[in-house]
């Protein structure tokens, strides 16, 4: 019964102050599927990120006239840095062969020796495909006399770890700031739905109800309103995805990915930001204190 | 009962109260009387605890105005019937559910909401009129429809801040007939008005004036 009185008062509260209603539903609505975007955005740019750090190797190369047994023991000493995951040897005559592959002519046809070294491909653990651990491994190898050359994709890298971190304070800050902006929208829903109320208020204030009661019909109105908004924007992320993205080419549907439970998210995403700003707006203006 | 402590009350530099002593017993008949502005209804807050004294305390039932905490504000209010000069009904509810509104906001069972608002309205003389809206009703029975409201959680205690001052000389008369009768059953009133002929129309009442910022006893 009380829940029924709540709720019922809420739907008046939304009939009574409907543009302000809609106004902070449509910009929820808005952030939460700018916010949306930006997650499937940054999810999928992280996983393309992730897949090209994936076959960042290092190269190095081994001076000639080393043994078998130096080289096994090269190997380990790379093999015991803490940034390695793997160590794969490639003696001269591998590196003969991918050269033929590659080029389509046998080395050995134009010379009459082999001038290609031979070389570790280095492979490293998830933390350190960065510029920082790329760059700590290759100072340690510059270091061992055996190797001549070392060869890695900085430019690249670093390239990659800037634009990643650009947009990911993008998303933080834009999602931050939009959030902000749809809490005070729906604080100021709920105020006016409050003002518009307030005769209601002070009667519930003289005869005795307690705090939470008057409050609770407005809380339910902030959340309904997130609950559309998130809905809403639920939905419209939905169908983007799934008329929008056909229209472009296979290789880069079956690229884009959605993160687990996201929409589920989206909608509790509203559901929060829109119960935060009736919470505000109920506890600044219904107090103890007769509403004037 | 009711009892103020040496009371003082003031808005920024503009004092209401000093050292006020006051005190009202079991079902008694009070008047509070003074020109406008004097601060009867600062009185009757202080009493329903909407404000607090600035120094000294107020004590209501068994509520104490230097102890009670905010929450427990609405249960000493439950314990109140209070009445104003404009009515303060619900114009989108009939008769019934304004009175019912008192019940419902403190979680009463619907069965227990029928039976004790109809009583109320049989209490004012207006059970026929339970599906009218406030707006159909004279001003006299809209105070009425008020006056069922504050009894139907069988206060100990009614505030009544000039229940009449919108009323004609024959509703008022109305009204203050109904307030002896809830009196008699034993029901305290403390009734803020600056109208003297009201006051003479209950005749064992105690009559409070409001001078140099405090009460002083005139009947
Ligand atoms: N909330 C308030 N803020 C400032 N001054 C107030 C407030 N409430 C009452 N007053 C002042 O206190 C005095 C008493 O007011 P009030 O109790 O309403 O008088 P009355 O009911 O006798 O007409 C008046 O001077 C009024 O201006
Ligand atoms: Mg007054």
């Amino acid at each position: 019964m009380r829940f029924r009185y709540a709720f019922k008062e809420a739907m008046s509260g939304f009939k009574r102050s409907r543009l302000s209603a809609f106004a902070s539903i449509f910009v929820l609505f808005v952030s939460l599927l700018s916010m949306g975007t930006f997650v499937i955005v940054g999810y999928n740019v992280n996983r393309l990120i992730k897949m090209i750090k994936e076959k960042i190797e290092i190269e190095v190369f081994i001076k000639d006239g080393r043994t078998k047994e130096q080289i096994d023991s090269l190997k380990k000493i790379v093999k015991s840095f803490d940034e390695v995951e793997d160590v794969i040897y490639i003696s001269k005559e591998e590196a003969a062969k991918i050269f033929e592959k590659e080029f389509g002519e046998d080395i050995f046809s134009v010379l009459d020796f082999n001038p290609l070294p031979a070389s570790f491909k280095i492979k490293l653990k998830e933390g350190f495909r960065t510029s920082r651990g790329v760059e700590s491994v290759v100072g340690k190898l510059r270091k061992i006399p055996d190797f001549e050359d070392v060869k890695y994709r900085r430019l690249l890298l670093r390239i990659i770890e800037r634009r990643f971190q650009i947009l990911s304070w993008a998303f933080l800050g834009g999602g931050i700031l939009l959030s902000l902006i749809s809490i005070l929208l729906i604080v100021n829903t709920i105020r006016l739905s409050i003002y518009a109320k307030r005769k209601l208020i002070k009667i519930m204030q003289l005869v005795g109800a307690t705090r939470g009661f008057i409050m609770l019909p407005f809380l339910i109105q902030g959340l309904l309103q997130g609950l559309i908004a998130g809905i809403l924007s639920a939905m419209i992320i939905y169908t983007m995805l799934r008329v929008v993205i056909p229209q472009f080419p296979d290789d880069v549907v079956s690229s884009v990915n959605i993160p687990d439970l996201f929409f589920p998210a989206l909608v509790l995403l509203g559901l929060v930001l829109g119960f935060v700003g009736s919470w505000i707006s109920a506890r600044k203006y219904i107090t103890y204190k007769l509403i004037s | 009962m009711v009892e103020f402590n040496n009371v003082s009350v003031w808005f920024d530099d503009n004092l209401v109260f000093k050292d006020l002593n006051f005190k009202v017993n079991d079902g008694e008949f009070v008047f509070v009387t003074g020109p406008t502005g004097s601060g009867k209804s600062t009185l009757l807050r202080l009493i329903y605890m909407d404000i607090f004294p600035n120094r000294g305390k107020v004590i209501v039932g068994r509520f104490d105005s230097r102890k009670i905490k905010k929450r427990q504000i609405p249960y000493l209010r439950r314990r109140l019937g209070i009445v104003f000069q404009d009515f303060k009904l619900l114009d989108d509810r009939n008769v019934f559910e304004n009175v019912a509104f008192a019940l419902y906001v403190t979680g009463a069972k619907r069965k227990e909401i029928n039976r004790k608002v109809l009583m109320a309205l049989t209490e004012v003389g207006l059970s026929h009129k339970k599906n009218s809206m406030p707006d159909e009703l004279s001003g006299g029975e809209q105070q009425r429809v008020a006056i069922a409201r504050a009894i139907v959680n069988e206060p100990f205690l009614i505030l009544a801040d000039e229940p009449t001052g919108n009323l004609d000389p024959d509703t008022s008369t109305e009204i203050i007939e109904l307030l002896k009768r809830i009196n008699l059953r034993g029901t305290s009133i403390i009734m803020a008005t600056h109208n003297y002929s009201i006051i003479e129309m209950v005749k064992d009442a105690k009559v409070f004036q409001i001078s140099n910022h405090t009460l002083v006893q005139i009947k």
